[in-house]
């Protein structure tokens, strides 16, 4: 069948887009179900039907209008363009040129896999949703849309000129890739290990088991019995702890198992997940930054994980795409630069100066005392303190800080800015992605003659801003002077 | 602060006036609500301690935001703006100087709410790929005359976003 055909998509649509229509009433419907419970009291057996009937009605008027959505879902490929049409009411077209589609994902949930068929997201540049989502076709039908979307642009007249012209007319533009890479089992598994859910679960849990033991009634319960509900609950602690920490890491290995990232062009291809599988494009042309991150837990094993930031990519703010989950330090240049060549490079960076360090350590230092104060001021359990012990590592962690911070203004093409958040992450920016940058001065840095300088890039619908903290005045003016372009250099 | 510091134009002289006036109003608005607080506190017994919070928020905001932000923040508000790039300086506490390269400028706007019309003044917003900035307060003329400098001077090029 040609692509100029409008067709539907695989009927399972129908029953897939009326299931989620139906998950995203459940509240209201538990809401309205709950509370016919409580009103009928008099006649039991009338009330019943009426109760079961409402929700059953709704519950199937909803399916209804998945398989009306899909029975109007027609799309086809016609003329350079990707054609929908739709809407069970209101009937709306919808024309993408093939030239505005940056990227063509597919995804499986667990729901489509069992019935072997794919998500189609096709997104364009700039817009707030994708343009267009395909619930469910066949993955034949999913990969030969994205061929003739992404790859046979120039199968029209109009089509655009310039670096795509390698896909002739007619021609299947299925290149053989340019690199493949594929992340072992072994590295998954420390990837999932060292993931940072550890942290947040370990602290949460020592704020909930603070939260217990303060509500233990110690006057009233014998010393025995106390003793013995402490150790229960502390080797409790222990086991959720731990099952905690294994679900995280079960979480991730599913979530990035498979990992596979394809170079084909100027097209990255990432594809990962073992139970529900993604996969997306990565324009290459489209990449604002490339991160290296170091996390707490994998840098003293010398491991990082390489993001990008792209424009126009992923939902949430500053939200970036993982290109290499796990890399030795030392291989990250490396395949990096197979990848997206040019962009990373090596240079020394300057480090902060040495008064910086107190601003850091001080800053921590600050917030640690302040969680002492407040934990005196609030409980008068013994264990109180133990916040005491706070301070030394928070000062500790304004060091790290400290040292992690760095920049490098390479040539007149790349910033590099190193910093850390918790994990330490060195930013490498080419200049031209600069969107604006900007320095700011504290009033307590002014006698220090220190500045805080930050660029912001676009990264996926908005922007994503890449700071480095309490920095020479001098070298904050000259970073801040840096991106400011004559045009002859832009070119 | 910077080589071209005489090249810095200052925001427009009236813009203080139009900060306190709409600031002037929410202060009215807040010491409505404490009015409201000390009705209930005679009426209905609510506790006094949150009539004088209530106040005390009020004051704090009738002192900071109306008289002394004002005109501290237009002392600061210094722009400059040359063929390649947009300068802005502004912050009272945290000085904060910002620069958007020309060719990442796509879209530059003027503004006027009823209150900077009242004054005859107007902002001129202009965004970039990653966020918006803008200048506050200017004499319409000049809003005008700004939005059009950029407008002419803001080139993106292509193959960026």
């Amino acid at each position: 069948m040609k692509m100029s055909e409008p067709r539907r998509m695989h009927p399972i649509a129908a029953l897939l887009s009326g299931l989620r229509a139906l998950r995203e009433m459940l509240l209201p419907l538990a809401i309205l179900f709950i509370s016919s419970l409580f009103k009928g009291e008099m006649n039991e057996g009338k009330d019943l039907l009426w109760r079961f009937g409402s929700t059953g009605i709704i519950v199937v008027g909803t399916l209804l209008w998945g398989f009306l959505a899909w029975r109007r879902y027609r799309y086809s490929v016609e003329e350079g363009e990707l054609r929908v049409e739709h809407g069970v009411l209101v009937k709306k077209r919808n024309f993408i040129a093939k030239q505005r589609i940056q990227t063509v994902d597919f995804a499986e949930p667990l729901l489509h896999r069992l019935f072997g068929v794919v998500k189609v997201t096709v997104e364009t540049a700039g817009g707030e949703k994708p343009e267009a989502v395909l619930t469910a076709v066949t993955r034949e039908e999913a990969e030969r849309l994205k061929q003739e979307l992404m790859f046979n642009r120039n199968a029209n007249a109009d089509a655009v000129q310039g670096e795509e012209t390698k896909a002739s007319p007619g021609e299947c533009a299925e290149t053989e890739p340019d690199f493949v890479y594929r992340l072992p089992v072994k590295r998954l598994v420390i990837y999932g290990a060292t993931s940072g859910g550890l942290g947040i679960v370990l602290s949460l849990f020592a704020a909930g088991f603070s939260q217990i033991s303060n509500e233990l009634p110690y006057d009233r319960i014998f010393a025995f019995f106390n003793h013995f509900v402490l150790s229960a609950l502390l080797i409790l602690a222990f086991l959720i702890l731990l099952v905690a920490w294994f679900l995280g890491v079960a979480g991730v290995m599913l979530k990035y198992g498979g990992f596979t990232l394809t170079k084909t062009g100027d097209k990255l291809l990432i594809s990962r997940g073992w139970l529900e599988r993604r996969q997306l494009t990565v324009s290459m042309k489209r990449v604002q930054a490339v991160r290296i991150t170091e996390g707490l837990l994998r840098q003293p094993f010398g491991l990082v994980t390489v993001q990008v930031d792209t424009a126009g990519y992923g939902a949430a703010k500053g939200e970036t795409t993982v290109l290499f989950p796990l890399l030795r330090r030392t291989e990250a240049f490396m395949m990096i630069e197979r990848v997206l060549p040019g962009f990373c490079v090596q240079t020394d960076l300057q480090s902060l100066p040495r008064r910086a360090a107190g601003y850091y350590m001080l800053r921590w230092g600050i917030i640690a005392l302040a969680v002492c104060f407040a934990t005196f001021l609030w409980t008068t359990n013994p264990w109180r303190y133990g916040a005491v012990l706070l301070i030394l590592p928070a000062v500790l962690f304004g060091w790290l800080q400290y040292r992690a911070g760095g920049f490098a203004m390479h040539g007149h093409k790349t910033l590099v800015l190193r910093s850390r958040r918790i994990a330490k992450t060195t930013s490498f920016i080419p200049r031209r992605r600069i969107q604006f940058a900007y320095l700011r001065r504290m009033p307590w840095q002014r006698p220090a003659h220190l500045a805080s300088y930050a660029a912001v890039i676009v990264s996926g619908k908005s922007g994503a801003k890449l700071a480095v903290q309490h920095i020479e005045e001098t070298d904050g003016q000259r970073l801040y002077d840096w991106i400011r372009t004559d045009r002859k250099r832009e070119e | 602060m910077d080589k071209h510091e005489t090249l810095w134009q200052r925001i427009d002289r009236r813009a203080p006036r139009v900060w306190r006036f709409v600031n002037g109003i929410v202060s009215a608005a807040l010491w409505l609500v404490v009015a409201g607080g000390v009705v209930l506190h005679l009426m209905v017994g609510m506790p006094r301690i949150i009539v004088w919070l209530l106040a005390a928020g009020a004051l704090l905001h009738l002192i900071v935001e109306v008289i002394i932000l004002p005109e501290r923040s237009w002392r600061r508000w210094r722009y400059y703006i040359n063929e390649d790039e947009i300068h802005l300086r502004c912050g009272v506490l945290i000085v904060k100087q910002t620069v958007i390269p020309m060719v990442r400028v796509q879209h530059v706007d003027t503004k006027q709410g009823p209150f900077l019309r009242r004054y005859g003044l107007a902002g001129v917003t202009f965004s970039t790929a990653a966020g918006s900035h803008e200048i506050p307060a200017l004499s319409v003329e000049v809003a005008d005359e700004v939005r059009d400098a950029i407008a002419r001077l803001a080139r993106v090029s292509d193959e960026d976003v």
